[in-house]
């Protein structure tokens, strides 16, 4: 039986005798019968009531705890002495009040203490909570007790995403799994793949038929692009915001590159020989560095069968297809050339609805995406239909900002606190909530946070991806490279004899 | 090593009285009383002797060569609540058995009882016939002695039992030998000493509960480096209660280890003071002494404690299964502390 133990604010303590099986992250019906409505909570810790003079019984019990015997218990009454020392308190958060059957968000409402009856929700009924059974929904994976559930399509699309947690815990592979189901509904999604995580997934040897809407690029090898495609304004602000070209230097780069164009001579050897040839020696130092460094991220050519187009790629992905940039083996400098090209052009192809919309997905970001572009990304960019996704290990390296925009949050396991101190500045949690129960995830688990999950927040066990989705992690020792299986313990784990009880039949 | 020969041990009639008791089937008989006699089991314990500047003959101990099973019994009762007619209250009683090094238990209750005006003297009865046999058992007790009385029975009846169950044992009562000359507890205890000198048994007494002190006030009246020793403390003890008591031990201020208060000892009166020597030697063997009182002992109290916990959770049971509803909880934590926080007569809660 559980009962309010305590209100305050929006926190509720609900003690349960006999101790019921009500884990973090489950949820409890409040259901005043009197007023016909109730509060959903949710269990973000669990603990055991503080029965009084428990300390003292718990010492004294130590004295007798190796002690071999019989318990002439012939009234039966341990189980309900066991029943009072197992009563657990749930410290619940309040997430919703339900008036009359339906959901609302007004939670002003506080319940009455002595008609109100707790109980846990079924998962079934958590599911329906979080209208997990529309028909355009992604399956995500399962919850504690086995029951699929399926995030709806409506929860990504638009949305800003965050997938943060500890190295290992999976982070990567939901990422991978949000991104073939995109796929499957026909999303055009762009990875900025800075580890080579995502290749494998253009793995053509799978089983997986999405494996044919993965195009992996690799810049600079099976993805060049000419000067003229890339435009005046998206080279200079590769040029100025990549490799800082003074304000006097890019007036410069404007004059020859209008020149090139009216000559129709835009090739990558005749601007280098035109800022060559530039009088003040100053200027022309500065243009010809940066143009070895174009020269150098191997990006541009003036070969139009080797150059390629966005626009190229994306028809390729019409009904449902990824490209994956493959950032794994360049340098800083040139992953950020890349990445503000891809940024640019997609802006203006967004602009002139060449297609509706993209996912992006950003591994890493702050490794190439440099100040402005962050705000841009969620604001501008975002109305103009790049949905980002934002993967990292290190949630400090996202700005307040862009957690307080997000949407939602797929928060793998992290036991430090000044990382969960970081999400918590999303507007859809409490910092209670993020430390209580994503500190105790275990691998492949994570708690969703947001609209994918109608602000309920949920552990879910993220499923098998049909896919090559392992990175290419490269190792010294070749039984490293084995992937490890946890070990049964030889732990010992039957109990010190104590004896039996003996009861009445 | 195993009690299992003590498992047969089972109180039946306890757990028979006890559920009648709480399923209200102990047909409400009410007697006048046959004699005035008031039987207290602790009568003989709750002394406060002031000894004299008399030198008290010391005996010095030695530990035997040769251990023996050393066997603690201790007993609990506590009042759990009233209801509209009556009492709750639980007992239970703990057998430790110390043998080679290793301690086991069995372990008796709790036995419930609801006793109510109407129901005490038949119950009364019962416990005093099935465990005690006697026949004639008086007057029940008022109610609020009712609790501690059927205590008493419980650890009456496990001490004989261990005593019939054991032979060349050493059986530590928690307790006098001493009760008062017009109890029926004295024929029974002397009963009950005679039936463990048949089997070779030797009863020791362990008294927490009187006070023993010197006219200066001190308290500690063996040196340090005399212990493990015995101080015949018979004489005074006897003189100070002529007449009230009957001392069916020999009493002693027992010093068995250095560093601790004296305790009051008893042994069988009849049994030489140089023959009570050597078994409380081998005792020294036989048992762990913390604070100068034998580990089964302790033990035996440990186990029989009542805890907060184990109270609450057996008012559950008493609701769920026999609908009984208390009208007036006790303080919890007076009953489990109150001897700690100097409180010992709380209301209606009765810790031996």
């Amino acid at each position: 039986m559980m009962q309010i133990l305590k209100l305050d604010g929006n926190t509720v303590d609900i003690i349960a005798c006999p101790p019921e099986d009500v884990r973090k992250g489950d949820y409890i019906l409040l259901n005043d019968v009197s007023a016909n409505a109730g509060l959903i909570v949710q269990a973000i810790n669990v603990g055991y009531a503080n029965i009084p003079g428990l300390l003292e019984d718990l010492l004294r019990e130590t004295s007798t705890k190796n002690l071999e015997g019989v318990d002439m218990d012939l009234l039966g009454t341990q189980s309900y002495i066991d029943a009072i020392k197992n009563a657990k308190v749930f410290s619940c958060k309040i997430r919703r009040t339900v008036e009359d059957g339906y959901l609302n968000d007004d939670l002003s409402w506080t319940p009455g203490r002595s008609t109100t009856f707790a109980r846990k929700l079924s998962e079934e009924e958590v599911l329906r909570l979080i209208e997990s059974g529309v028909e355009e929904a992604i399956p995500l994976g399962n919850l504690r007790g086995g029951t699929t559930i399926s995030i709806p399509l409506s929860g990504l699309d638009g949305k800003l995403n965050i997938v943060t947690g500890k190295k290992g815990t999976g982070k990567s592979h939901l990422a991978k799994l949000l991104l073939l189901s995109l796929l499957e509904h026909g999303g055009i999604c762009i990875v900025f793949d800075v580890n080579g995580e995502y290749v494998g997934l253009g793995d053509k040897s799978s089983d997986n038929p999405l494996t044919e809407k993965v195009y992996v690029l690799y810049p600079g090898e099976n993805f060049k692009t000419t000067l003229a495609y890339t435009g005046l304004k998206a080279f200079l602000g590769i040029a100025s915001s990549v490799l800082d070209l003074p304000p006097n230097s890019a007036w410069e780069v404007r004059r020859i590159w209008s020149n090139l164009a009216e000559n129709k001579a835009l090739t990558l050897k005749k601007l280098g020989e035109a800022m060559n040839a530039v009088s003040n020696g100053y200027i022309r130092e500065a243009l010809l560095r940066r143009y070895e460094s174009l020269l150098a991220s191997n990006l541009f050519t003036d070969d139009l069968k080797e150059a390629s187009t966005i626009e190229d790629w994306l028809n390729k992905c019409r009904d449902g297809g990824a490209l994956i940039f493959n950032l794994r083996n360049i340098g800083a400098g040139i992953r950020q050339i890349v990445v503000e090209f891809i940024l640019v052009k997609l802006r203006h192809l967004l602009e002139d609805w060449f297609v509706p919309a993209v996912f992006l997905f950003a591994e890493e970001a702050h490794l190439y995406l440099r100040e402005t572009y962050w705000e841009d990304l969620i604001t501008r960019m975002r109305h103009l239909g790049v949905f980002p996704t934002f993967i990292t290990n290190q949630p400090d390296s996202i700005k307040e900002s862009i957690y307080r925009q997000a949407d939602n949050i797929f928060l793998f396991n992290f036991t430090n606190e000044n990382d969960l101190e970081a999400v918590s500045k999303a507007t859809m949690t409490d910092v209670h909530t993020v430390t209580m129960i994503a500190k105790e995830l275990p691998p492949r688990h994570c708690l969703i946070l947001g609209k994918a999950v109608n602000d309920f927040p949920l552990v879910v066990r993220v499923r098998e991806v049909q896919a090559k989705t392992m990175g290419e992690t490269r190792f010294f020792f070749p039984s490293t490279a084995k992937s490890r299986r946890p070990e049964r313990l030889s732990l010992n784990l039957t109990p010190t004899p104590r004896g039996g009880t003996l009861v009445p039949s | 090593m195993e009690l299992v020969d003590l498992t047969h041990m089972v109180p039946m009639d306890f757990f028979d009285l006890g559920r009648s008791s709480l399923e209200e089937m102990v047909s409400a008989i009410t007697r006048t009383s046959i004699d005035g006699t008031e039987w207290s089991d602790e009568a003989g314990d709750v002394l406060s002797l002031r000894l004299g500047s008399r030198e008290a003959p010391l005996i010095r101990l030695s530990a035997a060569e040769q251990s023996v099973p050393v066997i603690g019994i201790d007993t609990t009762n506590i009042e759990l609540g009233q209801t509209e007619r009556g009492v709750l209250c639980a007992v239970r009683g703990t057998v430790v058995k110390a043998e080679e090094g290793g301690y086991e238990y069995i372990r008796h209750g709790p036995f419930i009882f609801h006793i109510t005006n109407g129901n005490k003297q038949v119950l009364y009865e019962n416990l005093m016939e099935s465990f005690l046999g006697l026949r004639e058992a008086g007057a029940a007790p008022p109610l609020e002695k009712m609790t501690e009385r059927i205590r008493s029975v419980l650890e009456r009846w496990l001490q004989r039992q261990v005593s019939l169950a054991h032979r060349g044992a050493l059986i530590l009562w928690d307790g006098s030998l001493g009760a008062p000359r017009t109890s029926r507890s004295l024929s029974l205890m002397s009963g009950m000493l005679r039936e463990a000198r048949e089997r070779e048994n030797t009863v020791l007494a362990f008294s927490k509960k009187t006070t023993l002190t010197l006219w200066n006030g001190g308290r500690d009246l063996v040196d340090n480096h005399l212990a493990p020793s015995l101080l015949d403390i018979d004489e005074d003890a006897r003189a100070n209660y002529a007449g009230q008591l009957c001392f069916l031990g020999h009493v002693y201020a027992a010093k068995l280890w250095p560093g601790s208060f004296t305790l009051r000892l008893d042994i069988d009166r009849s049994m030489p003071v140089s023959e009570a020597a050597k078994e409380v030697g081998k005792l020294l063997v036989s048992d762990c002494l913390r604070e100068n009182y034998p580990e089964t002992l302790r033990l035996a109290h440990i186990l029989s404690k009542f805890s907060a916990a184990e109270i609450i959770g057996i008012h559950r049971f008493i609701g769920k299964t026999y609908g009984l509803e208390v009208s007036q909880y006790p303080d919890i934590r007076g009953a489990i502390l109150g001897p700690l926080e100097g409180n010992s007569q709380s209301r209606g809660v009765f810790v031996h």
